[in-house]
């Protein structure tokens, strides 16, 4: 039990959606959401097929404990080919969403296809159709939610969607639910679009059943008694992830101005002290309130305001109600990384990313990358539409989110993403990532473990493929890094992205302490070790998915800029990220050859042969 | 000896506090945490004049005068 046991494949090209039984054989080797998802993927897709080609498929997958009372068991992902990227995409979210096509019966939707004009697919229970969505084109996230909500007089509708950038091909584009929760990299809302499927929208009025419900509330009961007082928990409910900002700047490893330093002067203006300050105009913080996702006792979500006097927001009523705020990698993002300390500016472009389904990390760090295009003079104001492209302009930052999200002018370049924005004006060196993926809000020079979690990240560069976080801030000495790399990536894998349940316990809750609640839950045998090892078949079965993309060794690897520059301040400065040591010790911990590529004995080890 | 400290991120405010702070003479940099008194239910990483001092190196770190001292808890991305 946990798993429904069924799967809703619906064919956009032929628009039908039929039930077919759920793998149980799959989900015992590859658990749920991502896992069992991209065991899907790779079964039914040819790796080189085109990301926006109607034989890409997009996979809604929801885990075990999705849907049950284990503390944040509300998750799920959306796993394809990454149109970013051009490798296996996996984009977990949050909200209630994957709860609720899970009471609607359902452990995953497999979209395969291209319909012939847009529609929207409506859930109800075991009921699935699909619905003309000529009236929602064009419309916003947040409009296509109160449209879907209206027309079916269903308030209680959960509904994930893509706006306008996952129409007109952003490549970056997200899938946005519950108005502001975002499975938010890799491209995976351009997939959506390329498929014209502008949303899915459910009702589920069932419940999830579990193997031994005795077993389970004592597993949940004792997982609580772990979770609740733990300090992380706390920390994250007062401020979010946004204590991280200041954490990460003072440490000298907050990617600025595209990456051509490692800390922001402006950092002040946009922390989480920031957001609390009272404004002139209203009286009102940019921070309001908090929420949380479903059966999730942290609560780090934001709630925020813009001054309703900034520049951003005039003749703008729908930016003047509050909306999702800022967490870390949003502030980075669209603040240091662009030269930004323009709070309500910030703010407001991620209302836009939100409304329209943009990765908040990608468009700002390709907008930096732009910044520097136009900086050197690779390009000007005839490339840019006459907006002048200058760090630190917060005018550019807000004219460029809604141009980039309505694929106009220069705003068309800015979708490309970074990799082929800059190879397309000459300046290959200016993108910063790995695999097509621009970088998260760490600086590779300044974490090392970091830099090997970037370099080998399947999805492209992640901060949350892997966790060398407290490994890094306490020392640059490379002794054990490659292993804290590989096993935090196993386990993330397995439980936090397979499970169901969010990645924000992994600081009170172990393998052991899943283990148990899956057990409960599921049945069969899960134990921490189990899921260790269904963590490594998990990344390696991405792994082959990637080689046989194209991908190769040479892949895991970072620009020039963290490799040879020596970073310019901060805990690392004057060195460079060095991947010469830890990569050949990662592979061979992996059980790869010199290649990068998984040897006949690990492929055998994990019943990938 | 006078040394500045910069904590982030700790409990129960969770934002910046910068306190100058009188140290005996040869003071390390685990006495200085001892002093501080923060709270005892998680770990703590330190930055001695902007670079990483492992836990395992605090007690043979000794700071001197006008040294700055970075303290936060080991947060994680997300």
């Amino acid at each position: 039990m946990s798993w429904s046991g069924n799967i809703l494949r619906v064919d956009l090209t032929a628009g039908t959606c039929q039930s077919e039984p759920l793998r149980r054989d799959w989900a015992a080797d590859y658990l749920g959401q991502r896992g069992l998802a991209s065991k899907y993927l790779v079964e039914e897709i040819d790796p080189a097929v085109d990301a926006l080609d109607p034989a890409n498929k997009l996979i809604f997958a929801t885990g075990p404990l999705t849907g049950t009372m284990s503390a944040t068991g509300g998750r799920y992902s959306v796993v394809t080919k990454g149109a970013l990227t051009g490798a296996i995409a996996c984009s977990n979210s949050g909200g209630k969403f994957g709860v609720e096509f899970k009471r609607a019966g359902w452990d995953m939707i497999i979209i395969e296809g291209r319909s012939p004009a847009p529609v929207y697919l409506l859930i109800e229970d075991r009921h699935a159709s699909l619905l003309p969505a000529a009236d929602l084109w064009g419309k916003s996230v947040w409009d296509t939610e109160d449209w879907i909500h209206q027309r079916h007089q269903d308030p209680g509708l959960k509904i994930a969607s893509i706006g306008r950038a996952g129409e007109c091909g952003v490549r970056f584009a997200c899938v946005i639910n519950d108005h502001d929760r975002a499975a938010g990299r890799s491209g995976v809302g351009a997939v959506m679009g390329a498929k014209r499927l502008k949303a899915i929208a459910v009702r589920g009025t069932g419940g999830v059943a579990v193997h031994d419900p005795g077993a389970f509330m004592a597993a949940i009961k004792a997982a609580r008694a772990k979770l609740d007082p733990n300090p992380n928990r706390k920390r994250l409910g007062a401020v979010g992830t946004h204590a991280m900002l200041d954490v990460i700047n003072a440490f000298g490893g907050l990617p600025t101005r595209n990456n051509r330093d490692v800390v922001f002067e402006g950092v002040a203006k946009i922390n989480a002290a920031a957001v609390k300050i009272p404004r002139r105009s209203d009286g009102r913080p940019n921070l309001i309130g908090t929420k949380a996702c479903f059966a999730c006792t942290i609560a780090c979500g934001r709630v925020a305001t813009i001054d309703p006097e900034h520049f951003s927001v005039a003749g703008e009523a729908r930016y003047k109600q509050a909306s999702g705020g800022l967490e870390f990698e949003t502030a980075y993002a669209l603040g240091a990384m662009v030269g930004i300390d323009d709070l309500d500016a910030v703010t407001y472009a991620n209302f836009v990313c939100n409304e329209q389904g943009m990765d908040t990390i990608s468009f700002g760090a390709t907008l930096s990358a732009a910044m520097e295009l136009y900086e050197t003079g690779a390009i000007g104001d005839p490339e840019t539409g006459g907006v002048a492209l200058e760090f630190g302009s917060a005018e550019a930052l807000v004219t460029m989110v809604q141009q980039t999200a309505k694929g106009e002018g220069f705003g068309v370049d800015i979708g490309l993403g970074a990799k082929r924005l800059c190879e397309k004006y000459g300046h290959p060196e200016f993108f910063m990532g790995v695999k097509g993926q621009e970088f998260a809000g760490y600086d590779g020079r300044a974490m090392p473990g970091m830099a090997l979690a970037y370099a080998t990240s399947n999805r492209g560069a992640c901060h949350l493929r892997a966790s060398p976080y407290a490994s890094d801030f306490a020392t640059a000495e490379l002794d054990g890094k490659a292993g804290i790399v590989v096993a935090t990536q196993n386990n993330r894998a397995a439980i936090h992205d397979s499970a169901g349940i969010c990645m924000f316990t992994t600081s009170a809750l172990d393998a052991e302490d899943i283990a148990g609640q899956l057990e409960a839950a599921c049945g069969g045998g899960w134990t921490a070790d189990r899921l260790r090892l269904t963590g490594e078949r998990i990344w390696n079965l991405e792994r082959l998915f990637n080689l046989d993309a194209g991908f190769t060794a040479a892949d895991d690897t970072l620009p020039d800029r963290i490799l040879k520059q020596p970073a310019p301040q901060g805990s690392a400065k004057g060195k460079t990220a060095d991947l010469s040591r830890l990569l050949p010790e990662y592979y061979a911990l992996r059980g790869w050859d010199e290649n990068g590529v998984p040897t006949a004995e690990t492929l055998h080890r994990l019943g990938l042969a | 000896m006078r040394v500045g400290v910069e904590l982030i991120a700790i409990a129960p405010r969770h934002g910046r506090r910068l306190l100058s702070l009188e140290l005996d003479d040869g003071a390390t940099a685990d006495d200085l945490l001892e002093g501080l008194d923060l709270p005892d239910d998680e770990s703590y990483m330190t930055l001695v004049n902007g670079y990483a001092v492992a836990p395992g190196r605090r007690a043979t770190t000794r700071l001197a005068d006008g040294d700055k001292v970075i303290v936060f808890p080991p947060l994680k991305g997300g």
